[in-house]
């Protein structure tokens, strides 16, 4: 007979070593190992990759994905995803950018009104999306694909296709240089937003609805839960996360860009996986996808530096993509 | 020489050894039945027959050689076919292209429907149901699929057939045809493995038998030396007394909990009347496709509800706004029958498995959870429960098939459950675990909790339940007794006869 030690790890496997092997990055997660590889190797292949500059670099720039990763992985838990993300962003930055320029001698205004119709116009579209996928239950992949289109093209029409410079230069001085307590502004929000949602899916009854509908939504609704709300709440909530992000992006470019934040959507699914968050909902969490978030934006970083063509560097990223959800499905599969 | 001989099968799965060195052998004009418990492992070893599960160890020998089966498709080119339960017809094709899918009849490059319509119509003509080649699997009613599935599998002669429990979903008539055709197939040579859970057909079609019970290989025995006692005996490795707590009798004053009173469903169910008591279990009992499942679905909005009154302690429920929730909140919680795709949280740990329908309990300031609050709930039910292993975080995929209906049960016990709506909940458990659940729901009625026991095992009809309602083709045909239950009475209901007020049975007109 099974010991509960052996019921309890599932592993049975003649093929010990490799049962280990997976038993631990079921628990820790690929990314990890993936992350300290990646630091060795661009150590060792470049002298101006490991100093204090360019890892700061690195995080500063992984910032804006690492909210949209979390935003994208609240949705991918409760077994959705959210392609729109991108599109939104772009729309944000143009609201934010005509709010602007509304107000160019008056800072306090100008921000607090860019910031909420920022915030508004993006939590609008994951409502929006949240509606369509549990209301009338569209698959997530075609409502938020129509989202991105259509989000997109409402984006590049408002701006006719150009973006808009000239915005008051408090915007980037508050949002992206300024300091609270001496900590730049766009840290201190990735740390805030970290935190609530971390309190948020592991100390609340909401994040125990989400994973538990991404991972069986009929055993939800058996057990009381509003799955259609709960999931509505979740697209809206990604929405939020996203227009904070679009916000912060807009004070870093320094202007209202019709198409900011195009490669968002893919590259938080990927982040998401990356760290441990699964394809197949209700499992993950938002460290290892901010983790992820940090290993794309390095090994851009690195291949950078040493001088890899942009055009090799898609290549090498979507062929560790694809690894990554080999390695995913090996780990996950049925035992 | 044995048809197919299996040596020393060994089988794995995680958590369970579902095959322990079984040995079977089946010779070629023999029917040879296969009964155990469920979790027994008969599924296990036909599957490996048919080629969908490859063994960890052990050989399997076809005509003396000895044969590595690596698929459905290569064990259908050895002749071996097998109909499970679990019907593999596509339900948008028609019956004649069901039957011919994947060697359809051609006449270079183009479909001979006119020939393959022919051969379909005369190998289902011996069961005489009517079945038209023509018409799409999906128009069909379940008894009828079941025979397709049968002409499927025995359109080229095989050399083994595989029949997984084939009477489950027939009525009588079907049964007896069928019965027919498989002493045929054993007169020309086939050897045919049948799958039961009702013994008493055994005697009518069965040469031999072989038993099965947690994994191993128990006995094999020629059918004309053995009895339905030794044979459950043999099954499960204890005599009936040990099996079954004895009942407690329902007071004659105990309130109502459940009551529905004209229950009518948009597929299935008509005109259902019962009421359940506090204190009281209510087996559910009828064929496949009687709609003894559909009530338990119906009861919490799963099922579309068009008519009838439900009352959960005299307090009326409005049928058109039913929903889990909505019976949650009065008490009623439903257990489907499929745990891993409806009832359970399988990549998620026991603890929170146990706790989702009961959050709000350890909601504190802010609505945060007090998770070390949780965690004593959860380790106390554990504990009660006698959970294996021990460890709220161990993720529910990786406990067994009784440990995970306990998860499941506890996840009612957290909040104050009163109508207790199980489907089939020790299908697929072994039976110290089935003992487990038996016991639980007993104490639960000792509580004072009302329990619906939907189940196809006859023998938890007979001996769990203080009553037994039986649904034949959606209707409530009769509500029996414990004291009056017996296996030859249900079965008559089952095959449509009506309970009349007085008692006596009168035949249903269908």
């Amino acid at each position: 007979m099974s010991t509960p030690r052996e019921i309890a790890t599932g592993r049975y496997s003649a093929n010990g070593r490799i049962a280990l092997l997976r038993g631990v990055i079921d628990q820790l997660g690929l990314l990890p190992f993936l992350l300290i590889a990646l630091l060795v190797f661009f150590s060792i292949a470049s002298p101006n990759f490991f100093t204090r500059t360019n890892l700061s670099t690195i995080l500063t720039q992984a910032l804006f994905l690492i909210i949209v990763s979390v935003a994208q992985t609240l949705v991918l838990i409760t077994g959705g995803f959210d392609l729109s993300m991108g599109s939104s962003i772009a729309l944000v930055s143009i609201v934010v950018g005509l709010q602007l320029l509304n107000y160019p001698e008056n800072p306090f205004t100008g921000l607090v009104v860019a910031a909420l119709a920022g915030i508004a116009v993006a939590t609008g579209i994951g409502a929006l999306n949240g509606f369509f996928v549990s209301l009338f239950r569209v698959p997530p992949f075609i409502v938020t694909l129509a989202m991105m289109t259509a989000v997109s093209g409402l984006a590049l029409h408002v701006s006719r296709g150009v973006p808009i410079f000239g915005l008051p230069s408090y915007f980037a001085n508050t949002l992206y240089t300024g300091r609270v307590l001496g900590i730049p502004v766009p840290w201190l929000v990735t740390a805030l937003v970290l935190a609530l949602m971390y309190l948020l899916l592991h100390w609340t009854r909401f994040g125990r609805y989400w994973y538990a509908i991404g991972s069986n939504a009929e055993a939800a609704r058996l057990s009381g839960i509003a799955v259609r709300f709960y999931l509505f709440l979740a697209y809206t909530i990604a929405g939020v996360l996203v227009g904070v992000t679009g916000l912060l992006l807009t004070a870093r470019v320094g202007s209202g860009e019709p198409t900011l934040g195009a490669s968002f959507p893919l590259e938080s699914i990927a982040a998401a996986v990356l760290g441990g968050v699964s394809i197949r909902g209700g499992e993950g969490n938002l460290f290892g996808a901010a983790l992820g978030a940090i290993f794309l934006v390095m090994l851009r970083n690195g291949m950078n530096i040493m001088g890899i063509s942009t055009y090799t560097q898609m290549i090498i990223t979507g062929a560790l993509l694809v690894l990554a959800v080999i390695i995913d499905n090996w780990i996950h599969r049925e035992r | 020489m044995a048809l197919l001989r299996a040596l020393e099968i060994t089988k794995r799965f995680p958590g369970v050894l579902a095959l322990d060195r079984v040995s079977f052998e089946l010779a070629a004009g023999e029917v040879h039945a296969l009964v155990g418990e469920n979790g027994a492992g008969k599924s296990t070893l036909v599957n490996i027959f048919a080629g969908s599960l490859r063994p960890d160890s052990g050989t399997i020998e076809i005509e003396g050689r000895p044969v590595e089966i690596r698929s459905p498709h290569h064990a259908q080119q050895l002749g071996i076919r097998a109909v499970f339960q679990q019907l593999s017809l596509v339900p948008a094709l028609t019956v004649s292209e069901n039957i011919f899918l994947g060697r359809e009849l051609t006449a270079p490059g183009l479909l001979r429907k006119p020939a393959m319509q022919a051969r379909s119509l005369a190998q289902l003509g011996i069961f005489d149901a009517g079945i038209a080649p023509g018409t799409p699997v999906r128009n069909l009613t379940v008894p009828q699929r079941y025979l397709v599935e049968i002409a499927k599998a025995t359109l080229e002669r095989p050399k083994v057939l595989i029949l997984d429990e084939p009477t489950a979903s027939l009525t009588d008539r079907e049964t007896k045809v069928l019965f027919e055709l498989v002493r045929e197939l054993r007169s020309s040579g086939v050897g045919i493995v049948w799958i039961t859970h009702r013994l008493e057909e055994l005697y009518e079609i069965a040469d031999r038998v072989t038993v099965m019970r947690d994994g191993r290989h128990v006995a094999t025995l020629p059918v004309s030396e053995t009895t339905t006692d030794r044979l459950i005996t043999l099954m499960t490795g204890r005599e009936y007394e040990q099996i079954y707590p004895a009942l407690r009798p329902v007071s004659a004053d105990a309130p109502v909990l459940l009551e529905v009173d004209g229950l009518r469903t948009a597929h299935g169910l008509r005109d259902v009347r019962f009421s359940v008591r506090a204190g009281e279990i209510l087996g559910v009992g009828g064929l496949i496709g009687s709609g003894k499942a559909l009530l338990g679905r119906a009861l919490v909005g799963l099922e579309p509800v068009i008519a009838g009154e439900i009352r959960v302690a005299g307090q009326p429920v409005p049928t058109t706004r039913l929903t889990p929730h909505a019976m949650l909140e009065r008490g009623v919680m439903y257990f489907p029958a499929d745990r891993r795709n409806e009832g359970l949280l399988t990549n998620r740990s026991v603890l929170e498995n146990m706790t989702l329908a009961a959050l709000r309990r350890f909601e504190r300031l802010g609505g945060l959870l007090d998770k070390r609050a949780e965690r004593h709930t959860v380790l106390d039910f554990i504990r009660r429960l006698a959970i294996v292993p021990p460890n709220p975080d161990v993720r529910v995929r990786n406990l067994s098939g009784g440990n995970q209906q306990k998860v499941a049960l506890a996840r009612g016990l957290l909040r104050e459950t009163r109508v207790f709506v199980m489907d089939e909940p020790t299908q697929g458990i072994d039976v110290g675990a089935k003992i487990a659940i038996y016991e639980l729901l007993h104490e639960l009625a000792a509580q004072g909790a009302a329990v619906l026991f939907i189940t196809s095992d006859m023998l938890e009809l007979l001996h769990v339940c203080h009553r037994v309602a039986v649904f034949c083709q959606g209707e409530l045909v009769a509500l029996v007794p414990h004291e009056e239950a017996t296996e030859e009475r249900l079965l008559q209901y089952f095959f449509g006869h009506r309970r009349e007020e007085g008692g006596r049975s009168s035949v249903h007109a269908a």
